[in-house]
């Protein structure tokens, strides 16, 4: 029997405030553990939360960037359970009632856009992290904990089971950081687990419209873990069906090693948290006015950026599509194709040789000038260097920022060219390499692009090759 | 037990094992006998009409308060592991969770 897998996203974005959701401790990463720590973060007997404002703000404007329906009344609720990275034995979080219900994200597959529906998303706050002690989770002799982020303000982002394979469900979560990172509510890393996703999966015949049992996969760090790990799952889960047994609905773990999952233990039901209303914090009222204003201040998000820098610069769907990858890209792009009008060949520069010595250099683009890429574009185009020399001028100048005209200059790299200079390099040439001047006289056209490069190897590339061609032929 | 108490033998072990409880036969029954005492007035409560009445989820009718997003000093290291007594290095220590409570945030 076909089986398709449905598939529904659980998204965990730290939001990028200074300091927590429910107290005045900061939330830098990578502090020494349990160094921002105040005696609410540890659940000691007494605390109370106090709601800080820039959450809900960022929660707020995430969920307009997602198209969800802001509620102008939210409740926060205690969720319980045990466990070593919760002091409190309860986290505080949303349930019945959301920060933001509905809502979507659209993506792009080969076959067209698709868009993937949202359930909700809420404001909750982060659990400690816990350090396991030995060579795998499963194995650990016991675990250490640092509740350094108990407390770091997240937005819960959830699918709707609507998402069919691995690779959707990358695509999605690439186009989700890319969006989120737009809005500027957090640095949505996976590698510092600032953007962390489960993913539920279960399988049913094709075309059929029931929801088999699921699984709960945990553990994916990476885009390419979500991929691997849901494409392994969905085979595991046809394996077992397809051998006439029955999938066991239970949390599995992703081992990105062995690339496989491991069950973990038998999942529990929701209720099985016993989620309450939290007393010590009242309902979360937002004016309409409020979420009106916020929805002002969103900025262009990369969907309407890749249309437009489409439709405005011709450029082509994937040009667009790594210029629109963030803001910073997109604002170079458009300053400089402000005063350089070939944008489609400024597109390449960019998407090419600019974004590689960026990351040979270490540097982001918000370090580089505009105007510099620019001047050096000109210089080219008229005819002043030539394609090798920008390229090494364009490496000099992301290293240094120093203006490629000036690199010139101080370091002598003008194309050489005219009569006077070039024709005792010729000649010089000639008499170094008898044997190729002669073949080139009994006809062999070969032997002239040699006698070129050689020019052109003594230059260091400045030599303008169309004047050398010209001076050999003359010569022979 | 009488068959019309909401709360039976096996609703009572589930309590018991999601609170991280061991009970002994006669603590379980005592709590039992008090857990449907309460369900009994909760049951009187909810003879109510209150069809189209809006649940009332907070007690105090509050405006919102917030906190500015400012970073306060935290606690130092002696005061947060004060009454620790498993600690490693600057860690708590605790016993693996491997395979155990259902965890993450």
């Amino acid at each position: 029997m076909e089986y398709e897998a449905v598939i529904g996203l659980e998204i965990h974005v730290e939001l990028q405030t200074d300091s927590k959701i429910f107290c005045g401790c900061s939330t830098a990463f990578g502090a020494e553990p349990n160094t921002n720590c105040c005696p609410g973060c540890l659940g000691l007997p007494g605390t109370l939360p106090l709601l800080n404002r820039r959450a809900v703000e960022y929660g707020v404007l995430a969920a307009l960037a997602l198209n969800c329906q802001v509620q102008e009344k939210s409740i926060f609720a205690r969720k319980n359970y045990f466990y070593p990275d919760l002091p409190k034995a309860y986290q505080i979080s949303q349930d019945d009632y959301p920060l933001a219900r509905g809502g979507y994200l659209e993506i792009d597959l080969p076959e067209g856009s698709r868009r993937i529906n949202l359930q909700r998303a809420h404001l909750e706050e982060e659990a400690g992290k816990l350090v396991h002690a030995g060579d795998s989770i499963m194995s650990a002799a016991y675990s250490l904990v640092d509740y350094n982020r108990a407390g770091v303000p997240l937005l819960e982002i959830v699918t709707e089971p609507e998402i069919t394979s691995g690779r959707e469900a990358r695509l999605f979560l690439e186009e989700l950081r890319r969006l989120l990172r737009y809005t500027g509510v957090s640095d949505v890393k996976m590698e510092e687990g600032s953007l962390r996703c489960d993913a539920n999966l279960s399988l049913r015949p094709a075309g059929s419209s029931e929801l088999g049992t699921r699984t709960e996969v945990k553990n994916l760090n990476s885009f390419r873990a979500v991929e691997q790990a849901l494409n392994y799952e969905a085979e595991r889960q046809a394996r077992i069906l397809a051998g006439g047994g029955e999938v066991i609905q239970a949390t599995c773990h992703w081992d990105d090693s062995c690339k496989a999952t491991v069950v973990m233990r038998m999942k529990e039901g929701a209720a099985d948290y016993r989620y309450f209303p939290e007393p010590d914090l009242p309902p979360l009222l937002l004016e309409r006015s409020y979420i009106e204003a916020l929805k002002e201040k969103l900025p262009e998000l990369p969907r309407q950026k890749r249309q437009r820098l489409r439709e405005r610069y011709g450029l082509d769907d994937e040009e667009a599509a790594i210029i629109a990858d963030t803001r910073e890209m997109a604002d170079f792009f458009e300053c400089a194709a402000e005063s350089y009008q070939d944008h489609r060949n400024l597109a390449n520069w960019v998407q090419g040789d600019l974004i590689y010595q960026l990351r040979e250099a270490g540097k982001e683009i918000e370090q580089i000038s505009p105007a510099l890429l620019v001047e050096l574009l000109e210089m080219l185009d008229r005819g002043e260097i030539n394609r090798p020399v920008a390229k090494e001028l364009l490496e000099e100048m992301v290293k240094s920022g120093a203006s490629p005209r000036r690199l010139v200059k101080k370091r002598g790299l003008g194309k050489i060219s005219g009569t006077e200079e070039l024709a005792p390099l010729v000649e010089q040439v000639i008499t170094e390499n008898p044997e190729a001047a002669e073949n080139y006289r009994r006809g062999k056209k070969k032997a002239l692009a040699f006698l070129v490069g050689k020019v052109m190897a003594l230059t260091r590339g400045r030599a303008d090759p169309q004047e050398l061609n010209r001076l050999f032929k003359e010569k022979l | 037990m009488a068959a019309d108490e909401a709360i039976g033998e096996r609703e009572m072990d589930e309590l018991a094992e999601l609170a991280c409880l061991y009970l002994e036969p006669a603590e379980k029954k005592m709590l039992n006998r008090r857990l449907n005492a309460l369900m009994e007035l909760l049951g009187k409560i909810g003879e109510v009409e209150t069809g189209g009445v809006e649940p009332d989820i907070h007690p105090g009718i509050l405006p919102p308060r917030f906190r500015e997003d400012e970073v306060e000093p935290s606690l130092s290291p002696g005061r947060v592991f004060q009454n620790s007594a498993h600690r490693s290095d600057s860690f708590f220590r605790v016993p693996s969770i491997a395979g155990e409570g259902p965890g993450g945030a």
